[in-house]
Parts: structure tokens; sequence; C-alpha cells
């Protein structure tokens, strides 16, 4: 009824679900920024009138699969994203670029970091596809622990336990490649580990390489 | 450089993401089924795996993920069936407690009510569903006994306990009228085959009837009539002989016959000089007592202590005794005949 243009259906629709999308783009961005995108929405549902004066609703997309609050917050957090990623694609200065690096005290600093990311990288292309999503939803999502259990469909303790044995197999994995790819030694190891540690951020190389 | 270590990582993670969307990358619908587990098992793992390593499609899983709404904490007091064993256990405890509230209430009513209907009760009280409250419902033969004579009725011997069980099992039905057990009482049976002497017997009817009789009528007789008669049985069971002094009892135990003068507190074993199984007896008096056994064996003794076996005309065995005093007693055979005697058992008389 919303998408044949029922106006009492619609007053009743944005009365039951305009708190419901409020909420969800709050949760995206609590500055507020995302409540654009729920009130853009609001008009795609609402529908416009096309060239011929046929109204052309968001609702038609709606398949059933879901309950509608869930589809709802699903094509808010679509449109959420993708601007969000559009928005990054086109700025020329990314905020998280990396700022100038100081000048190296380590001589074999330079060749330790690239010795340690590509040890890194190779470690996380071997992951699970589930493992990896955990790994992913926790560093470059930054989810918390009881959200990566919701998404994983699994307790928060399974998820930090997840994470944990993930950590631990990447540490294994990438000093065996800094030993077998990189011909380090032990003492080397220890060395180009040590190195990578002493710029540790709050995240946790310590976790991932001492654990 | 401080977050270096988090970056590698990070880069790592994104590095091997792919970035550009492919056909596979969710839409609105499968989001919100994979939402809702609406997606079956296989579509699921696909979405997992697809999102794993592409980087729009893992941000618009956290998005979603981001934006769910918090389930509120269900209190555990809420939480279905958390209350079923709590109330299980309550609900048995209840049962229980009314259990053991019920049983001595239903126990104590009839002295409460009346003193005579509570001595009507006592052969009820002294079955088995009466037994755990001892202080209402002796258990011991010698406890109910010395229940019974507190009205002063003339004591009798009473039948072997598989022929009492019956009488004692039905208090449940209401007591025949006082009239009609009278009458009951006061008519000897009709030599009706008495098969409680014979091996294995089951108790004869009006044995049974009489042991109602007995506990119900409450009346007092010189001679004991009825209601001193007792058949016995061949069980083993101990065979109580109260007299009107409820402190004197005699009982007979595997054959031997054993004398109480404390009301059963201590029990005197007594020397009979026959070896016969003895199977009833009547005591008329504190001091007098007559037992019956096989082979025509009539004991008696009238001080208490020292037993005289008395003369019979044949060597029938005789499964019960009613007894007036010492001198007066009608005994049964098992074949039913009566005997009486008026002389102390010099003379038998056949009724």
């Amino acid at each position: 009824m919303c998408a044949s243009g029922d106006e009492r259906a619609w007053e009743s629709f944005v009365r039951q679900y305009r708190p419901l999308l409020y909420r969800a783009a709050d949760a995206l961005d609590p500055t507020g920024g995302a409540r654009e995108v729920a009130d853009s929405l609001y008009a795609d549902l609402y529908g416009l009138p096309s060239g011929g004066g046929e109204r052309h609703s968001l609702f038609r997309y709606f398949e059933g699969r879901s309950s509608l609050a869930t589809w709802l917050r699903a094509v808010l957090a679509q449109r959420y994203v993708d601007r969000l990623r559009a928005a990054r694609r086109t700025e020329p200065l990314a905020d998280d670029a990396e700022p100038p690096a100081p000048p190296p005290t380590d001589p074999d600093r330079e060749r330790y970091v690239a010795l340690v990311r590509a040890a890194l990288r190779h470690a996380v292309s071997r992951l699970d596809p589930r493992d990896r999503l955990r790994l992913a939803s926790y560093y470059v999502q930054q989810l918390t622990l009881a959200q990566i259990g919701r998404l994983m469909h699994e307790s928060e303790a399974s998820a930090s336990r997840h994470l944990a044995r993930i950590r631990r197999d990447i540490r294994g994995e990438v000093e065996r490649q800094l030993r077998e790819e990189g011909r380090l030694s032990d003492d080397h190891i220890a060395a180009c580990l040590a190195s990578v540690m002493e710029d540790s951020g709050p995240l946790d190389m310590k976790q991932v390489i001492y654990d | 450089m401080t977050e270096l270590p988090d970056r590698l990582l990070r880069d790592a993670l994104d590095d091997t993401a792919s970035a550009t969307p492919s056909p596979a990358c969710l839409d609105a619908a499968r989001l919100a089924a994979w939402a809702d587990g609406t997606l079956t098992r296989a579509e699921r793992a696909s979405l997992e795996t697809h999102a794993a390593a592409c980087a729009r499609c893992l941000a618009l899983l956290a998005a979603m993920t981001r934006t769910e709404p918090l389930r509120r904490e269900t209190p555990w007091w809420r939480t279905p069936f958390v209350w079923l064993p709590l109330a299980t256990v309550t609900a048995a405890l209840v049962i229980v407690v009314r259990l053991a509230v019920t049983e001595p209430q239903s126990s104590v009513r009839p002295t409460v009510a009346s003193p005579d209907a509570a001595n009507r009760s006592a052969p009820a009280a002294a079955t088995p569903a009466a037994a755990p409250v001892p202080a209402v419902a002796p258990t011991s033969p010698a406890a109910r006994e010395k229940e019974s004579s507190a009205i002063g009725r003339p004591r009798s011997v009473l039948a072997p306990a598989p022929t009492r069980e019956p009488a004692a099992a039905a208090p449940a039905s209401p007591p025949p009228p006082a009239a009609q057990l009278a009458r009951d009482a006061a008519s000897v049976p009709s030599p009706q085959p008495m098969t409680a002497a014979t091996p294995a017997p089951p108790a004869p009817p009006s044995a049974v009837r009489d042991e109602v009789v007995r506990s119900q009528s409450g009346t007092a007789s010189s001679f004991a009539g009825p209601s001193a008669m007792k058949v016995a049985g061949a069980a083993p069971a101990p065979v109580v002989i109260a007299s009107p002094d409820r402190e004197s009892q005699w009982r007979v135990v595997a054959g031997r016959v054993e004398h109480t003068t404390d009301g059963g507190a201590t029990w005197q074993s007594q020397s009979m000089g026959v070896a016969t199984p003895l199977r009833a007896g009547a005591a008329p008096d504190a001091r007098v007592c007559w037992l019956v056994g096989a082979a025509g064996v009539v004991l008696r003794t009238i001080d208490g202590a020292t037993w005289m076996r008395l003369p019979f005309p044949e060597p029938a065995d005789l499964v019960a005794v009613q007894a007036g005093d010492a001198t007066q007693a009608t005994v049964v055979t098992a074949d039913g005949r009566r005997f009486a005697t008026r002389d102390g058992g010099t003379t038998w008389t056949p009724q």
C-alpha cells in the first residue's frame, strides 16, 4: 500500500519505522552523518513519479526473505557504505595516510618491515575464510568482540578464543616465513620482530607476535 | 609510525581483499536475509567466504552488525522454564508436608471426637497405614491389646496375624450397627467350617466378623461369649491374649507361652508341659487364661503362673476358645464342633 501511494499507509509506515531507521543511522555514524542517508531513503521508498507519471518505489525490491525492518537496515547500510567508499575514492589525501617516516635509527629497519609485511600478507592469505572474516572484522572494521560474535553467530568468548588462536597461527606463520623465505636466523628473527615491536601501536602486534 | 604493526596487519588484510565489486557482492535483500538468519547453510557459507575477501561486503556485514538493535538481556527470572524446576521442587515439598500433617491428624481424629470411637478404631490404627504413628496407633500386638483393654472389655485370644489382617484392613467401610454386632456376638457362629486351623487355612469369616465385633462393640460380659473366642492360625505370628487388666497379658510365640504383668514391657516365659502347638487362648481375668491347641490340648492357669492340662474327650484339633471365667469355657474344633464346660474343664458337653 505504501508502494502504491496510500497516504495513510505511508504515515503509518513512517511512524513505525522512522525511529528504527534513525537508530540504525546513529549506530553507523554517531555524529549524525548517516541520517542524511536515512532521509534520502524515505524519498526512494515513497517513490517519485517517473516521466510517465508512474511511481517507482524502493519497496518493490523487498523480496520478503527477511523482515521489513531488517531489509530497511540493510538498504541503509548498503547506501551508507557505498557512499563512504565513494567518498574515500574521491578524496585526494586519505586521513589515514601514513605520516612521514622518522629518520631510521636501525639500518635494517626498512628491510625488516618489508619482510614482516610480506610474511603477514602471506599468513593472512592462508587463513580459513571464517578466520579471515573474524580477523578483518576486528582489525579492519574494528568491531568489538561482542559484535564479531553476533556477526559470526557465536558467543563473545568464542570470538575471543578464535582471535587468540588466529593470532598464534599468524605469528607462527610469520616466523616460518622469516626463517624460510627471508633466510633469517633465529637471532635475526628476534631482532626483526623486536624492531617492529618498538613501533607497535595500541593494537598489538605484541599479541600477534608474542602471544 | 606508532601504528605501524596495526597498519601492517591491516594493510595485509586490505591488500589481500578485493576492492572491486563482483556479481557475488551482497545486495540489500541477501544482506537482510543473512541478518535474519534465513539463508541456507550453503548460502551463508558462500556469503561469508566472499565477504572475507571483499572489502565492500565485509563493510556491509560490519555495518549491519553495528545497526543490529541491541537485544535486552532477559533477566534470568524471565527466561522460559527457569521456574519449572523450582516449582516442581516446591510442589513436591508441599505434598510431602501435607502428607506428613494429614496422616497424624487422620489417626488422631477419632480420639478427639470420642474416646469410644478411638477405642473402636484401635484395630484400624493397627493397620500398616497407621504404623508410622506409633504414639497414636501402637504397632505391636501387645500395644494394640493394651489399647483395647482400656475399655475393660473381656480379653480374648487373637487370631494369628494373617487372619486378622482382613478385618483390620477394612476400617474404611462403615462399621456394622452395634445391634447387629451384638447379635453376631451373642449367637455363636453356626458350625461352619473353621479352616483356620487347617494347614495354611484362610480365616473363617465368622472369626473375622467376631474380631470386628470385639473391637467395635466394646461390650463387656461376664461370659466372654464369642468376643472371647479366637481362631488360631498356623502362622507363627505371636498370638496375644489380653486380659481385662491391661497389665496382664499372655502371648504365644513359636509355641512358647510368655506372660507380662507390666503391660508388655517385659515378658516371662512360662512352662506348659506340652509340646503341642497352641492355637488360641482367652483370658477372662488377669490371672486366669485358657489355651487350646492340637490333639485336644486344653490348658488353664488360675494364678497366672502355673498351667494345668485339662482333660478333653477327644483328640480333636482345637482352634478357638472363649472363656467366661476360670470354670466356664467353650472351645471350637477344627471341623467346627463346639464343646463347653462349666466345671473348669472336668466335663465337656457338645453344643
